[in-house]
């Protein structure tokens, strides 16, 4: 049960964009806060003061994350309005909303330009660097994969091929011939 | 395209699509019934308004839809488009006058063609003036559709209030009656429709005010905005205070026929306050959420009447038995139809409203449920010797249910649960995928709608005193979907509206009744066109659009 997996701290992004277009930005992430609530039933209709201290608290998370991500000013906006980019950075930030130990995101550049790409790595790699969480990255433009990853595994028809670091992935051999084609891997030797 | 043909080419166009409706419309004998309530005394009838109100919207949608829009060309075509539709009428009544038509359409009365269609002018004569009159109502129409919008807005409003005045009066007479100096009533109405001075005080009246909202409205709104926060309050409680007042004593200074159209949307606005959780928030299509409401009614019927157990409680010991059965329904017909989705959980839904219906029907079981001769003496509500019995006091009962679910789902609305239904609404898989447990969740919208369903159904059940399975039909699950979308999906205000709209009005138009349903799918389909959000959309998406052009605006 994926609702399972989220509570063990795995949480993800989708390759195609996938918010729930007819929430605001800020309901977005709360959504993503969902396991972390505790409000119940009856608590939310009586509206008891430990249910208003967590709606607060989250609304203040929420307020936090999309700041980190940059869209505080959007946060009532329909998701569904909102330009390519900050979507993108919206789910980034619904998924942190679980509080994941790993984080994974699957083509997180799909469809974007060279600029927009580059602010992307950086933003990932801020994403390890200010919150200490795992990133697993699916990827399969060459910048983006050798610029951000410390440990890459290839994978040939769903089978693994290789797994090292960048620069040793870069001159294995069954990579390049996977890849490249067999006379490439004869003139990089 | 050549210019020549722009000059008619729109208005035949819209005028054949307009001339046929209106054809059906008087075949289907809808004319002639409404011909029988007067709108303005002596002068028109509501069968001729609704008449009148088509042609002169065909010919507006004729002179909108032309291009270029220049002066001429859009009066030309809008007179094409009169006279177009006319031409259909006039066919008809060719028709009519050689081929007996009553073999297939009973309602193509002698009266019908050759008087009401005619506006009375029998024999060629009435053709002729049929003919002229789609002339000049194209003619009037194009000279109208050049004016500037705020005079079309004044126009239009003042007109189409005055019609409603008109059409409304059985709203409008006992509030006169019973609040205002009779002076007023007898300015206003006749025993059948407006007085001639009454249409056009109304008239004046709301042109009036619209024109002094238009100077004064943005004063006034940013006045309003420039309050402090603490005044806004203030004020916002004193609306509250007398909505609240108002609605208190509506029942005694309206009557007793108000009373009871009062309570049969009330009951609606339970139910659709409940399918509104249900379909509005979390986004689960129920067709056969009729089956709450009866669960609801005949437990209480069987735990309150002497007829068949014979435990003879009071109603109040059997609101929460029969909730809690609601409730419990809902979620065992969750459990099954938990897998599915869109079309399929509709038809599952569907087929357990029916189930129910049968149920409740069968022979088999008429010694537990009553069969079709369902099961009477149902208990009224007492407190302290005082008995709800009328619908006036009945009507107390109802707010109070009304206002209580209305609490419900506003804090349920923006509650963590209230999101998590919405996510699920929105992408299941990815509300999965973000934590959100499915099955609970689901399980929790089915139950709380149907717990408000049940509450509908005692209070249903107590009011009429006997309960019988034909009133538990597919078409009530369907009027609520209805009123739902009309009103707003997933807005509280919105079901409110939607209800009065689409339950209370056709009450008060018992004109209506046959055709109910066919103007439900014209409401349907006009308002999927021109307002698919509803009459009052959720405050979300209005915010939004506010600070999506704000944000445009900047950028």
């Amino acid at each position: 049960m994926p609702d399972r997996i989220v509570r063990l701290g795995i949480a993800r992004t989708y390759q195609n964009i996938r918010l729930f277009p007819d929430l605001t930005a800020i309901e977005n992430v709360l959504v993503g806060m969902h396991v972390h609530l505790k409000s119940s039933y009856l608590g939310i209709i009586l509206n008891t003061p430990f249910v208003k201290r967590e709606e607060e608290e989250a609304e203040a998370e929420a307020n936090r994350l999309l700041k980190f991500v940059n869209l505080e000013t959007k946060a009532n906006m329909l998701s569904k309005h909102l330009p390519y980019g900050d979507q993108r950075r919206l789910e980034i930030a619904r998924a942190l909303a679980t509080r994941p130990k790993l984080l994974c995101l699957d083509e997180p550049t799909a469809g974007m330009n060279s600029g927009e790409t580059q602010a992307m790595c950086d933003f990932i790699q801020s994403l390890r660097d200010d919150l200490g969480i795992t990133i697993m990255l699916i990827e399969h433009q060459m910048r983006v994969v050798m610029g951000i990853s410390e440990i890459i595994t290839v994978l040939d028809y769903g089978k693994k091929l290789a797994e090292g670091t960048p620069d040793e992935i870069k001159r294995n051999p069954k990579v390049i011939e996977a890849y490249l084609g067999q006379g490439s891997a004869a003139q990089a030797h | 395209m050549e210019p020549i043909r722009a000059i008619w080419r729109y208005g035949i166009k819209i005028g054949i699509v307009g001339g046929i409706v209106l054809v059906l419309m008087a075949l289907i004998g809808m004319i002639e019934v409404f011909t029988q309530r007067q709108v303005v005394a002596d002068i028109i009838s509501m069968g001729h308004t609704l008449y009148l109100a088509a042609g002169l919207f065909i010919c507006y949608m004729a002179a909108r839809r032309t291009t270029p829009a220049k002066p001429l060309w859009v009066i030309s075509n809008s007179i094409f488009a009169g006279l177009t539709t006319a031409f259909f009428l006039v066919l008809l009544i060719i028709l009519g006058r050689n081929v007996n038509l009553r073999m297939m359409f009973i309602n193509a009365s002698d009266l019908l063609l050759n008087n009401l269609l005619t506006f009375g002018v029998q024999g060629n004569n009435g053709l002729r003036l049929l003919l002229i009159a789609g002339m000049v109502t194209g003619l009037i129409t194009g000279f109208f559709y050049l004016l500037p919008k705020i005079v079309r807005t004044v126009i239009l409003w003042s007109l189409a209030g005055s019609a409603f005045a008109g059409v409304l009066q059985e709203l409008i007479r006992p509030i006169l009656a019973n609040n205002f100096p009779d002076a007023i009533s007898e300015w206003l109405l006749t025993s059948d429709g407006l007085t001639v001075k009454g249409a056009i005080s109304i008239f004046i009246f709301i042109a009036l005010a619209i024109i002094s909202w238009s100077i004064k409205g943005d004063g006034i709104r940013q006045g309003w905005q420039g309050l402090p926060k603490k005044q806004q309050l203030t004020w916002r409680t004193i609306g509250t205070i007398t909505l609240l007042a108002i609605i208190l004593v509506a029942p005694w200074r309206l009557g007793l026929f108000m009373s009871e159209v009062m309570t049969i949307v009330g009951l609606y606005v339970l139910l659709g306050l409940g399918l509104n959780i249900v379909v509005g928030y979390a986004g689960l299509l129920d067709l056969g959420y009729v089956a709450f409401f009866a669960i609801g009614a005949y437990v209480t019927a069987l735990v309150t009447s002497p007829e068949i157990m014979n435990l003879n409680w009071s109603l109040w010991a059997a609101i929460p038995f029969a909730v809690f059965f609601g409730i419990l329904a809902g979620v065992l017909l969750g459990v099954p139809v938990l897998k599915m989705r869109g079309d399929y959980l509709a038809i599952a839904t569907m087929g357990f409203g029916e189930i129910i219906r049968l149920l409740v029907l069968s022979d088999a079981l008429r010694p537990f449920l009553g069969g079709s001769q369902g099961i009477g003496k149902i208990a009224k509500p007492q407190v302290l010797g005082f008995v709800f019995k009328g619908p006036q006091e009945i009507y107390y009962l109802i707010i109070a249910g009304c206002l209580l679910v209305i609490f419900v789902s506003w804090r349920l609305k923006d509650s963590r649960i209230g999101r998590a239904w919405k996510a699920m609404r929105e992408d299941e898989d990815v509300a999965q995928a973000m934590g959100i447990n499915l099955v609970s969740n689901k399980l929790l919208a089915f139950g709380t709608g149907a717990g408000f369903a049940a509450l509908s159904g005692v209070i249903f059940g107590s009011k009429i005193g006997s309960i019988y399975p034909h009133s538990f039909n597919i078409m009530v699950s369907i009027n609520i979907v209805c009123l739902i979308i009309f009103g707003g999906i997933g807005s509280i205000p919105g079901v409110i509206v939607g209800a009065a709209a689409l339950i209370g009005l056709p009450e008060l138009l018992r004109e209506f009744a046959e055709y109910r349903f066919l103007v439900y799918g014209i409401a349907l389909v006009v308002m999927m066109l021109i307002r698919p959000e509803g009459l009052w959309p959720e405050e979300v998406h209005k915010r939004e659009m506010h600070e999506g052009k704000a944000n445009g605006a900047t950028v």
